[in-house]
């Protein structure tokens, strides 16, 4: 295959690619400029729409799709930038903003114009302090170039836009969760419906769009729906940020087209050209941690928005890989997650809050060394009883919590036998003198075991 | 919501007709079909976050619950099957596993009939007998016993935030709310300090609201379960709101007052009536007393009223006060004792002034809470009238106006968008300039000022105390044809004094007979007088100063009819016997009016007060 040419990551490297200067000679702002001029906003949605965009943001919806939900008789829009980017491992939004700002503002130009919005705000994870103000350095500098405000290319198009900082959790992300923050509230998930493009942002229609959705907006305009849609595989089109973090010798940012294989993306030599000190890969998370995880054997997967789900995985996700070598305990990989989600969880719904926290109770029983066999069957049972799909959660943040657990001990359910067998031979290792200090703490079945193993490097041979 | 669109749709099979707009939950229900559910309350906005009230929909991808899904046209719903059965049997294992549900120590616990907790009702019903993940008994889940009232136990909370949108929906205070996230997620008052030093006002509705026995109130406690005491439904004479409550009674006792959802108050109650009512008392008068060698000494009913009878024969001229908290039944038969009787009109209410009731349409509470224009002038409704308090908050929430008028700063005030002096709006007369100012943009008065939100407002309320000037009174009355008014009155019967004659007035005589029922006034003082009788419930000051004492029933124990700030006639039910020998007011006075040789008769004091 052909090096790919990058596009969203073009002004990567680029002396000076924050600012507006460079970014205008490089072709910057021409494709809001023909969008703005040249078409209607039914144009730019139908365009979109051919293009096969769907959203970069995890869910991989049909983003042109999302837009005409829109109700037909609305007079005011808001356009909510999903630059949350909680989820572990994604790091491409946050990539694409340091490095070419007008990138997104240009992408929220055509965007907000497709939707006819008033308002654009950004919402930036609070922990993105340098990111938010190279953001807001450029919004300024497109304001005093006249790229915002009223009447914008002389049209009669108007947007406002703003960056808002969120307030730090892993569910404000979720766009209604996202919403709730933007108004200033407790993050938490909205009921739908109603849907946000009917209700959403202060109870008025309102889009939610990823920060890469909108960089792919930029690209499918100035160079036409055909060129986007004739990348990538069927059904998932267009070039994708993909992220490697992890044992890696090279880990980072790429960009490909859609459908990589996993294996290429953690040992091409435009990727992360394979992993580090003599590693072997135990398993990969290929898009997020919501997603699941992949073995050694499943390197193959084409990372689009369907294969993954041919492995038992939740999908795409936001295609940013986190390698696990060898030397890793499974146990720990399977803590972490679930510990994750159980100080994520926003405490709503009553199986998210209490599943998320038994599962973590349970995680750590396993990795103390006192799990039992029957740990591992209850909390597969448990991934089937959680989340949006049997209808118990108001958002899919147990959903994404269920693939990795599910996953990682149906995977490995080998390993993770081993280990309770040789805890239950083997009696004689140290106590864990540190612990993870916590609120979730757990009285096992009648006694919390005096001496556990807590794998060494000697101990946890794979 | 009336006029919406019929829908038809199918639960278990029955074809059934709902409104447009309405939830699942809500259709099924006035169908009789009932849907199990935690985190839902009639009387408050749905959350869904339980999810216990899942049903199958069919074309529906996944469970919804009932209670936030809209009916649409042709949907089929099925409330109990496999699946939802095992989703609801996951959910309440997490619910049972979350905090030390130790029920043996609830009172609200008990078997399957008797229990009034919702949690454990479900888990007899889904047959939890076991648990598949072990509570944490570890853990010491705090309990919070800084408030006066009632107690919150952490360790029995379901994290159903029933209290915290009822704290917010309800009662309009905003104490309550959540804290940290996750399995730690808790319910905490303002920023997380104890609910003892906390914005909490008491006013329980949390209490009422509770679907287990995490908030449970220190009087009633372990005093029963539902099934074993009686629920009646009667008036709160706390003050002249006259709220709707749901008396809990038990072997002659009154356990505790809840709110009643259907009246006008909508389930809201202040701290006075829901938990100073059953506060300890001081002793009760169950036997006249006569000072004796200065000394009260019990007497029998006989030689009290022939001994009263007698010194007020004797007496010059007789005085009376009576309590505006009595009913009219009473307040009629001691206005005609003295009119028929005594021959005097030295009659006067103990307290409690009557503002004029004239000034235009009266409102009901309803349409305060509803409002989109509250205009609060004189009085303190915050402190006086409670409720009323909180419903123009709860108006203010839903994006009302607020202008308050009043010399004194009040609670209000902080709400207010306008604030003006009461000398701003005592001009009656709107002066010729009036429109040029506003033309020109200047400093309207304080009467136009009323007059423009009146005006801009669809359902504009206009509370007004009593005790104001006449030309603040009339400024009043020019106000546009829309605005509806509800006097704020002090003392609970106070309107149903004034039709029967009775003010608040100094009275003369050198004999007075107080008729106090279970009114407690301290700080109240009497001047000397040769002889005076107290008919009274409790001990007081006053009854200490008597010299003849003479029982009453309390609130609870009588019946009759008040009038309250609506202008409504509110049934007095009793809620328990009184002591044998105490009669009712009426019974006392008429006995006593027999002993002073009068035809004063039952009927005329019936008439009397129907007339009210």
């Amino acid at each position: 295959m052909a090096r790919f040419e990058p596009v969203l990551l073009r002004n990567v490297g680029v002396e000076g690619s924050r600012t507006l200067r460079v970014y205008e000679s490089r072709g910057g702002y021409a494709a809001a400029r023909k969008a703005l001029t040249t078409m209607s906003p039914e144009e730019v949605t139908e365009i979109t729409k051919k293009s096969g965009l769907r959203g970069r943001g995890g869910a991989g919806f049909p983003t042109g799709m999302k837009w005409s939900f829109l109700p037909k008789d609305r007079t005011i829009t808001y356009l909510c930038v999903n630059f949350d980017e909680s989820e572990p491992g994604t790091f491409n939004n946050r990539y694409l903003v340091d490095h070419d700002p007008h990138q997104l503002l240009e992408g929220i130009l055509i965007a907000g114009y497709a939707t006819r919005a008033t308002t654009a705000y950004i919402y930036i994870r609070v922990e993105f302090h340098e990111t938010f103000h190279i953001l807001q350095r450029a919004l300024d500098e497109a304001y005093a170039a006249g790229l915002f405000g009223r009447n914008i290319f002389g049209t009669d198009y108007s947007l406002e836009c703003y960056i808002h900082r969120g307030a730090g959790a892993y569910v404000c992300g979720e766009e209604t969760g996202l919403i709730e923050s933007l108004e200033g509230k407790r993050g938490w998930p909205r009921i739908k419906p109603p849907f946000p493009a009917i209700e959403g942002a202060f109870r008025k229609p309102t889009v939610v769009n990823n920060v890469e959705t909108l960089a792919c907006l930029v690209h499918i305009i100035e160079r036409g729906p055909e060129w986007f849609s004739s990348i990538g595989t069927p059904g998932s089109a267009g070039p994708k940020l993909y992220q490697v973090s992890g044992p890696v010798n090279r880990p980072g940012c790429f960009e490909a087209p859609l459908g990589l294989t996993c294996r290429e993306l953690i040992f091409g030599d435009d990727f992360a050209r394979g992993m580090a000190g003599g590693r072997k890969v135990k398993g990969v998370i290929p898009g997020g941690l919501s997603v699941g995880i992949l073995t050694a054997d499943e390197l193959d997967c084409k990372l689009d928005f369907d294969d993954p789900k041919k492995y038992g995985l939740l999908g795409l996700g936001t295609a940013a890989a986190i390698v696990i070598g060898d030397d890793a305990d499974i146990r720990h990989v399977l803590l972490n997650t679930c510990r994750f989600y159980a100080m994520e969880s926003c405490g709503q719904c009553t199986q998210c809050r209490e599943g998320t926290g038994w599962m973590y109770r349970i995680a750590r029983r396993i990795a103390e060394g006192a799990g039992r066999s029957a740990d591992l069957d209850l909390l597969v049972e448990q991934t089937f009883s959680m989340g949006m799909m049997p209808g118990l959660s108001i958002c899919g943040l147990p959903d994404g919590a269920v693939y990795p657990i599910r996953t990682i001990i149906q995977k490995y359910r080998a390993e993770f036998e081993r280990h309770i067998a040789q805890q239950a031979s083997s009696r004689t290792v140290e106590v864990i003198k540190e612990r993870v200090p916590s609120a979730y703490e757990l009285p096992i079945l009648g006694q919390r075991p005096a001496q556990v193993t807590w794998p060494t490097a000697a101990s946890s041979g794979a | 919501m009336s006029d919406a669109p019929l829908v038809n749709l199918t639960i278990n099979g029955r074809l059934i007709r709902a409104r447009a707009g309405q939830t699942v939950m809500e259709a099924a229900t006035a169908e009789g079909i009932h849907i199990h559910s935690l985190c839902h309350h009639p009387e408050l906005k749905p959350e869904g976050s339980c999810r216990l009230c899942l049903v199958d929909i069919e074309k529906q991808r996944t469970l919804q619950p009932a209670c936030t899904f809209p009916v649409a046209e042709g949907l089929v719903i099925q409330t109990e099957n496999p699946k939802i059965t095992a989703a609801r049997r996951f959910a309440l294992q997490m619910i049972f596993s979350e905090r030390s549900h130790y029920c043996m120590y609830c009172p609200r616990s008990g078997t399957a009939e008797s229990t009034d907790c919702e949690l454990q009702r479900l888990g007899y019903k889904y047959g939890l007998a076991n648990w598949e993940y072990t509570p944490h008994y570890g853990k010491d889940w705090p309990v919070d016993a800084t408030r006066k009232y009632f107690i919150m136990d952490h360790s029995r909370c379901i994290l159903c935030r029933r209290c915290v949108r009822a704290c917010n929906q309800i009662a309009a205070n905003h104490t309550l709310g959540v804290g940290m996230r996750g399995a730690r997620t808790m319910i905490v008052a303002d920023d997380d300090v104890p609910f003892g030093q906390s914005s909490c006002v008491s006013c329980g509705t949390c209490l009422q609201v509770c679907p287990t026995g995490a908030l449970f109130d220190r009087h009633s406690a372990y005093c029963g379960h539902d099934k074993d005491v009686v629920q009646t439904q009667a008036a709160c004479l706390g003050c002249s709101v006259g709220c709707g409550i749901q008396a809990v009674t038990r072997d002659n006792q009154l356990l505790r007052v809840e709110g009643d959802w259907e009246a006008g108050n909508r389930g809201l109650l202040c701290s006075i009536g829901r938990f100073e009512v059953v506060e300890p008392k001081p002793p009760r008068i169950t036997q006249p007393l006569i000072r004796r060698e200065w000394q009260l000494v019990e007497a029998t009913w006989d030689e009290a009223l022939a001994h009263v009878a007698a010194r007020l024969r004797e007496a010059e001229r007789v005085a009376g006060l009576a309590s505006p908290r009595l009913p009219n039944e009473s307040l009629a038969a001691f206005a005609c004792f003295f009119q028929e009787v005594l021959g005097s009109n030295d009659v006067a209410l103990l307290y409690g002034e009557n503002p004029p009731d004239d000034l235009g349409r009266t409102a009901t509470l309803r349409d305060v809470a509803d409002s989109d224009c509250v205009i609060v002038i004189g009085g303190d409704p915050c402190s006086n009238q409670k409720v009323i308090g909180a419903l123009i908050k709860r108006a203010f929430d839903n994006g009302a106006r607020l202008i308050v008028v009043n010399d004194r700063p009040t609670e209000l005030d902080a709400y207010a968008c306008v604030r003006l002096e009461l000398e701003d709006i005592s001009h009656a007369v709107e002066s010729p300039f009036e429109r040029l100012r506003h033309t020109y943009h200047l400093r309207v008065s304080g009467v136009a000022q009323l007059k423009q939100a009146v005006a801009a407002a669809q359902r504009p309320v206009v509370l007004y105390g009593s005790g104001l000037s006449t030309t603040v009174y009339a400024g009043l009355r020019v106000l546009p044809d829309k605005a509806r008014f509800v006097p704020l009155i002090e003392g609970t019967n106070t309107a149903g004094a004034a039709r029967l004659g009775l003010r608040a007035q100094p009275v003369h005589g050198d004999a007075l007979y107080i008729l106090l029922g279970d009114d407690m006034v301290n700080g109240h003082v009497l001047p000397q007088r040769q002889f005076t009788v107290v008919q009274a419930a409790y001990r007081s000051a006053l009854t200490e100063a008597a010299d003849v004492v003479l029982p009453a029933r309390i609130w609870a124990e009588q019946k009759g009819h008040v009038v309250n700030m609506e202008g409504r006639t509110l049934e007095v039910r009793p809620l328990l016997d009184a002591p044998n020998s105490i009669q009712s007011d009426w019974e006392t006075i008429l006995r006593l009016g027999g002993l002073m040789g009068s035809a004063l008769s039952f009927d005329a004091i019936s008439e009397m007060s129907l007339a009210v």
